[in-house]
């Protein structure tokens, strides 16, 4: 048994085991098992509390295969927090029991200083650009994680990362406010030009921007693979960067980054004024500019229909439906609902590398809903959504294009 | 383990539907009692013909069977108190056939309810059973444990729409009880039988439910009274008056403070207890019963009286009071839900005995249900870690039941038996009616291999 889970024992307890997270998980969708909901999982770990059951490797297989969606936690009426439960058990498996240690290697050192995070996501594309050929032969199964899989269609990285390509600055004349914009390591470096047009569409609506030439990850990728130290130390680095005492607000275009910014971070740096401060600040952008400005009035509508898909951790993590879809309806020729919007779309950032052929299921399923609506584009808010949904649709031999709502707001924009 | 148990097994199911990795047994043991026993191996067939198969080797091993939908039971149904073979039918999960003509569905047993319900919505179908869980829980356990839901009072219960179930017998024959059709006499009614016998007579393979058409609208009120009794009251004055409401839902303060602590919706709560009425049918018919609610609750003096606007705001209502269970359950650590019922117009004398029985053992219950079929919920909230506190509780469940037996009830109303309540049924049906029960238990299963340890077996 374990001493460090032993504190999660209130947590899990909570559970009254009436399986209502069946309707929602994804990866009980797909598997139709008992091991792989909510539920079971804390079952599970409340076995091992209770010193009923070991931690082998059905137990830490169960607990790395949860996609960390948070639809679990959303929809709990007993107000259980699984994903937290089972990021503890994580950190516990790492501890104890060396779980992932090439995963949790790779994370450390990659996103250690800006330096470093430079270099591996140069190596991911050096890695892509090399191995992806490789994986359509027999040498495939010697690559790592997702190479293995040949079908997975991962973005060329470009040359140049965000930082590259706007200025630190970026002002309006008459500016109504300044705001930072925390671009995130997908943003940064793999589709830029989220970020551009991010830094445009706030000075569009009034706004100075001022992005962070050296910023760090938020640190996700190591609390969801049990690297809470490394986390903890990163989250500290984060929040001295981020001087926000001048900002009006800090924006993302990544629910995931807000999400850990504004919810974890107070959590897990309890006396830091800094985070609380920060936490304060951080904000979605769909939520900011439907709330905060007026630019939706000087838009446009495209001609293309458009449907949606909710980031998880836009949705159940911070509740944003509405925003979004306010965005879409006034910038298009019209918003079609797919069925099941709110359901994961199967990236859930590592756990799409450690299981990706359950993760392309998910995904497959999601794209199927988004052809049958039969709109011109798919929108998301979530860079991680959009490289997934650009997997899966491909796969599923769809032809819609797969755009940020940003990039959306952008076309529409009186020219 | 028994190598051979799981050889014979293998040899008749596919790979991947068979387990006895300790990790899926934990996961397989239990349903919302939170009561845990641990089976011997778990199957998860994929196809509803093996399942006889598996009856026949379970027979050959002296096995217990015991079948298992989304496990959110809450009588512990699905619990394997003697170990055995738990036969889940997660993957059992097709809707066969929405018949238009003969208003029939086709299902195997663990499509899940809400599918059902919009399979025949889609259709301009309506199956009307919806107990609480209907997002997650499945026809095979409805059908095992005759679910009810909200909809009792106008609708009736899952026992209403069964027109046909095949089913897997102890040692594998397969029967057919009842058909297809709404008028059929030949012989016992077997269907009947099955239904509610929570998996101690054989196992479901296949039901034909009644659809009916659906409603075309729905009106909400919702009512707050000072009291649980002066509710309660109430709820004798709206059926007297010949409404039938589709719903007519009962909420204490217990629950509504609970409730409210839940999903936070910022409406302080006020007033002692809560009634939820819906109306549907046609427009007209609608129309005409949402004003003789209104002139009826107005008599009933109500300390506050809303009728629902639009549908967002009757789904939220309902939606409301759905959470109530697991929201009470966020209160404390354990949660002891009874569903003793009796017929309605006691309902004011079952609340009056449920207050008292909270005060003599010094037990908080939040009381909330399906007032309109007298199917009440006192739910008991403790800590059962605490020795203490656990005999108080049964103490006081005992009381509920003789409360409930005295003002002609029954023991459950929907949950079933399963464990907690077995050392009551003589109580309710005497010796022989106990006795009957058995014969026809040793008639279907000598052995004793379909979910042992149950009701009372």
């Amino acid at each position: 048994m374990s001493k460090e889970l032993e504190k999660l024992a209130d947590l899990v307890y909570k559970c009254i085991r009436c399986g209502a997270c069946r309707s929602v998980c994804p990866t009980f969708g797909e598997e139709l098992s008992e091991t792989v909901v909510a539920r079971g999982r804390m079952a599970l770990v409340e076995a091992v509390i209770d010193g009923r059951l070991d931690m082998g490797e059905a137990f830490e297989n169960t607990i790395f295969g949860c996609a960390m969606c948070g639809a679990c936690k959303a929809n709990c009426p007993a107000g259980v927090d699984v994903p937290k439960v089972i990021e503890e058990a994580r950190a516990v498996l790492a501890k104890e029991k060396g779980s992932q240690s090439l995963a949790r290697y790779l994370a450390r050192r990659s996103l250690k200083d800006k330096k470093a995070m430079d270099g591996a996501f140069a190596m991911m594309a050096l890695g892509r650009a090399f191995y992806a050929p490789l994986a359509a032969t027999p040498l495939a199964k010697f690559l790592p994680y997702q190479y293995k899989d040949m079908k997975r269609n991962l973005p060329k990285m470009p040359k140049r990362p965000l930082p590259k390509r706007v200025p630190e600055h970026s002002t309006v004349d008459n500016a109504k406010g300044r705001v930072v914009f925390y671009a995130g390591c997908v943003v940064n470096y793999v589709y830029p030009e989220i970020g551009e047009t991010a830094v445009h569409v706030l000075n569009a609506a009034g706004y100075d921007v001022r992005i962070i030439r050296d910023e760090l990850c938020c640190g996700k990728p190591l609390s969801s693979l049990g690297e809470m130290d490394a986390y903890r130390k990163l989250a500290e680095q984060v929040v001295a960067q981020l001087e926000v005492s001048e900002a009006d607000a800090v924006l993302t275009a990544c629910p995931t980054c807000a999400l850990t910014l504004k919810e974890d971070y107070p959590k897990i740096l309890p006396d830091s004024k800094g985070a609380a401060a920060l936490s304060d600040k951080v904000e979605d952008v769909n939520r900011f500019l439907t709330k905060n400005t007026d630019i939706l009035k000087g838009i446009e509508p495209i001609a293309s229909t458009v449907t949606y898909h909710d980031p998880c951790h836009l949705n159940f993590g911070m509740g944003i439906k509405a925003e979004p879809r306010e965005i879409l309806k006034a910038a298009t020729g019209g918003l079609v609902e797919m069925a099941g919007a709110e359901k994961c779309c199967g990236f859930g950032g590592s756990f799409s590398f450690l299981n990706y052929a359950l993760s392309g299921r998910i995904a497959s399923k999601k794209s199927g809903a988004a052809i049958a609506t039969g709109a011109d584009i798919v929108a998301t808010a979530c860079p991680g959504c959009m490289m997934h949904m650009r997997d899966g649709l491909k796969q599923a031999g769809g032809k819609q294009e797969v755009l940020h709502t940003l990039q959306i707001i952008e076309k529409a924009l009186k020219k | 383990m028994d190598k051979d148990l799981i050889n014979d097994l293998a040899s008749i199911l596919p790979e991947g539907s068979i387990t006895a990795v300790e990790e899926e047994l934990v996961c397989y043991g239990s349903d919302a009692t939170r009561v845990f026993a641990r089976p011997d191996v778990v199957v998860r067939p994929t196809d509803a013909d093996s399942i006889p198969e598996v009856m026949i080797v379970a027979a050959r091993h002296g096995m217990p069977v015991v079948p298992r939908g989304a496990g959110t039971g809450l009588s512990g149904g699905c619990v394997p108190i003697k170990g055995g073979i738990v036969v889940s039918t997660e993957r059992l999960n097709r809707i066969k056939e929405i018949d238009t003509i003969d208003l029939v569905a086709v299902v195997e047993p663990g499509v899940v309810t809400q599918d059902i319900h919009e399979a025949a919505e889609a259709e301009g179908l309506f199956y009307p059973p919806d107990p609480a869980s209907f997002k997650a829980c499945t026809i095979g356990g409805n059908v095992a444990e005759n679910a009810g839901g909200l909809r009792g009072l106008k609708y009736g219960v899952t026992r209403d729409y069964v027109l046909s179930l095949k089913v897997a017998l102890p040692g594998g024959g397969v029967m057919v009880a009842g058909g297809r059709t709404l008028k059929n006499v030949t012989g016992y009614d077997m269907a009947r039988l099955f239904v509610g016998s929570e998996g101690t007579l054989g196992f479901i393979l296949e039901a034909a439910l009644k659809l009916i058409p659906k409603p075309e609208t729905k009106a909400a009120f919702l009512t707050a009274y000072d009291t649980l009794e002066h509710a309660s009251e109430a709820v004798v004055s709206i059926v007297r008056s010949g409404v039938t409401p589709s719903t007519l839902e009962i909420m204490d303060r217990v629950t509504l403070d609970a409730v409210e602590a839940y999903r936070n919706t910022g409406n302080e709560v006020r007033h002692g207890a809560l009634l939820l009425v819906e109306v549907d049918g046609s427009d007209v018919e609608v129309r005409r019963q949402a004003d003789a609610l209104d002139a009826v609750l107005g008599r009933t003096a109500p300390a506050e009286l809303r009728r629902a606007t639009d549908l967002a705001e009757q789904a939220a209502l309902w939606a409301a009071r759905r959470s109530a269970l697991s929201a009470l359950a966020r209160v404390s650590p354990s949660v002891i839900l009874e569903d003793a019922t009796v017929p309605r117009k006691q309902i004011p004398a079952m609340v009056r005995a449920i207050e008292g029985i909270a005060k003599k053992y010094d037990l908080k219950i939040g009381t909330f249900g399906h007032a309109g079929d007298g199917n009440l919920h006192p739910t008991i909230i403790t800590d059962l870690r605490i020795a203490d506190n656990r005999k108080r509780v049964e103490a006081a469940v005992s009381d509920i039941f003789d409360a409930a037996l005295a003002l002609g009830g029954t023991l459950s109303g929907e949950h079933g038996i399963g464990l907690a309540k077995s050392s009551f049924m003589e109580r309710e049906l005497g010796r022989s009616g106990v006795a009957v029960m058995r014969a026809v238990k040793d008639a279907i299963d000598p052995r004793g291999l379909m979910n042992p340890g149950k009701m009372f077996l």
